[in-house]
C-alpha cells in the first residue's frame, strides 16, 4: 500500500489532475445533480491559488522584461560611448604620431574622411602672409579654394574668430559661391594662435548629419592638431638652434633629423 | 572560442588602426593587416585568414580587383570577404557582390555593425548583452 502511494506521488502532474477530475465526477454522480462534492471544492481552491500564482508570475515577468529592455538600452548606449571613445583614442594617437607638418595634414585628412565620414572637405594651413592655403582636399574644386585671406569669406571669418562652426548659426553673408554648402568649419587653434582650418562641404551620402559625437571629435582634432603643429614647429626650431650652436642632437637620438619641417 | 585570423586591408593607417583596435579588443581573433589590394592577396594566400575585411578605394589594386583575384585562386576562393565602401549606393554595392564579396559595410564604419558581421562569419565570443559566451559558460 505504502509502495502504491509512493508510486502515485511520482506520477506526472497532468495524470494526477485527470485522476482527481475523474474522481470528482464520480463523487458528483454519487452525490446527485446540483450537489458540490468535496473534490470539486478542493479543485476550485486549487484553481484559485493557481491563478493567483499566475498573476504573481506575470507581474514578475513584466518586471524582468522591463529590466531587460532597460539593460539592453544601457548596453547599446555603452556600445555607442565605447565607439566614440575609440574614435577619440585613434584620432589622438594618430595626431601625436605625426612626424612632420605634411604627415599631420594627411592624418587630419584621414580622420575627417574615415572617422567622421565626410565626402567633400579641405584642410587649410595658415601661411606667413596670413592666408589660409589648401594643403589637402577631397571632392572639392582645388583651384577655387586654393587661397583664402584670413578674415575674408566664410572660412576666413570663422578661422579668424576661432570658434568651430557647425552650420545653422547666423553668420554675416560673406560666403563665396564655392562656400555655399559649407557644413562645418573648424579652426586649428591653440593658446590663441591659429594654425589653419578644416572646411567640410558635404558628408558621405549615407550620413545624414554631424551628430554630437562627430562635433566633439572635430573640436578635439582642431585643438590637438594645432598643439601637434605647434610642438612640431618648436621642436624643429630647437633642432635648428642647436645645430647652429653646434651642440648636435637636441633630442638625444639620431631620428631627430627627420623633423625638418618648419611651421 | 577558436582564435581565428582576420585580415584587415586599408591604405589609411587611421582606419586600419580603428578596425585593428576593434577586432583585437572585442574578439579573441588574431589580426593581420595589408595596405592595398595586391598586398592583401599576397598575405591571404600565405596566411589563409578566416575572414577578410577590405576597403574598396586603395592604390595599386582596389578592393574589387583584389576580391576578384582572391576568388580566382583555389586557395583563397572560399574565404569570406567584407568590403568597406565609401558610398552606400546600389551600384557600388552591386559591384562589390559582382566581384565576389560576401557582405559590405559603409564608411564611417559603425563598430556594432562590424562586430555583427564578425559574429556572423567567424564568431566573436561576444553576445552583445553583457559578457562573453565563454564567461557565461
Amino acid at each position: 500500500m505504502e509502495e502504491r502511494k509512493t508510486k502515485r506521488s511520482d506520477e506526472p502532474y497532468d495524470l494526477r489532475k485527470s485522476r482527481q477530475v475523474k474522481r470528482g465526477k464520480l463523487e458528483q454522480r454519487a452525490a446527485g445533480p446540483g450537489q458540490p462534492s468535496s473534490q470539486s471544492a478542493s479543485l476550485r481552491d486549487e484553481v484559485f491559488s493557481l491563478s493567483r500564482r499566475q498573476r504573481r508570475l506575470q507581474t514578475e515577468l513584466d518586471r524582468e522584461r522591463s529590466e531587460f529592455a532597460r539593460l539592453t538600452s544601457r548596453c547599446s548606449e555603452t556600445e555607442s560611448h565605447y565607439a566614440h571613445l575609440m574614435r577619440f583614442y585613434v584620432a589622438t594617437q594618430r595626431l601625436l604620431d605625426a612626424q612632420s607638418h605634411e604627415d599631420l595634414f594627411e592624418i587630419i585628412h584621414e580622420i575627417v574622411a574615415n572617422l567622421v565620414g565626410c565626402d567633400e572637405f579641405g584642410v587649410f594651413r595658415l601661411d606667413e602672409r596670413c592666408t589660409l592655403s589648401l594643403v589637402s582636399s577631397c571632392g572639392i574644386d582645388k583651384e577655387k579654394l586654393q587661397r583664402i585671406p584670413l578674415g575674408s569669406s566664410l572660412i576666413g571669418t570663422i578661422a579668424l574668430k576661432g570658434d568651430p562652426y557647425f552650420g545653422g548659426e547666423a553668420l554675416p553673408d560673406l560666403s563665396l559661391p564655392q562656400e555655399s554648402n559649407l557644413t562645418a568649419c573648424i579652426p586649428l587653434r591653440c593658446h590663441g594662435r591659429l594654425f589653419g582650418a578644416i572646411g567640410i562641404f558635404r558628408l558621405l551620402p549615407q550620413k545624414v548629419a554631424l551628430d554630437a559625437d562627430d562635433k566633439d571629435l572635430l573640436c578635439l582634432v582642431g585643438r590637438l592638431a594645432a598643439v601637434a603643429l605647434l610642438c612640431n614647429s618648436v621642436f624643429c626650431h630647437t633642432v635648428a638652434i642647436e645645430a647652429e650652436a653646434g651642440s648636435g642632437d637636441v633630442a638625444g637620438n639620431s631620428g631627430a633629423g627627420r623633423h625638418s619641417d618648419y611651421g | 572560442m577558436d582564435r581565428k585570423k582576420v585580415l584587415l586591408v586599408d591604405d589609411s593607417s587611421t582606419a586600419l588602426m580603428l578596425y585593428q583596435m576593434l577586432v583585437s579588443n572585442r574578439t579573441p581573433h588574431q589580426v593581420l593587416t595589408a595596405k592595398d589590394g595586391a598586398e592583401a592577396v599576397e598575405v591571404a594566400v600565405r596566411a589563409m585568414p578566416d575572414l577578410i575585411i577590405m576597403d574598396v578605394v586603395m592604390p595599386r589594386m582596389n578592393g574589387y580587383e583584389a576580391c576578384k583575384e582572391l576568388r580566382s585562386r583555389n586557395a583563397s576562393k572560399k574565404i569570406p570577404i567584407i568590403l568597406i565602401t565609401t558610398q552606400g549606393q546600389e551600384e557600388s554595392i552591386e559591384n562589390g557582390y559582382k566581384s565576389g564579396c560576401n557582405d559590405y559595410l559603409t564608411k564611417p564604419v559603425n563598430p556594432a555593425e562590424l562586430l555583427a558581421l564578425l559574429e556572423r562569419y567567424i564568431g566573436t565570443g561576444y553576445t552583445g548583452h553583457g559578457g562573453t559566451q565563454d564567461q557565461k559558460k
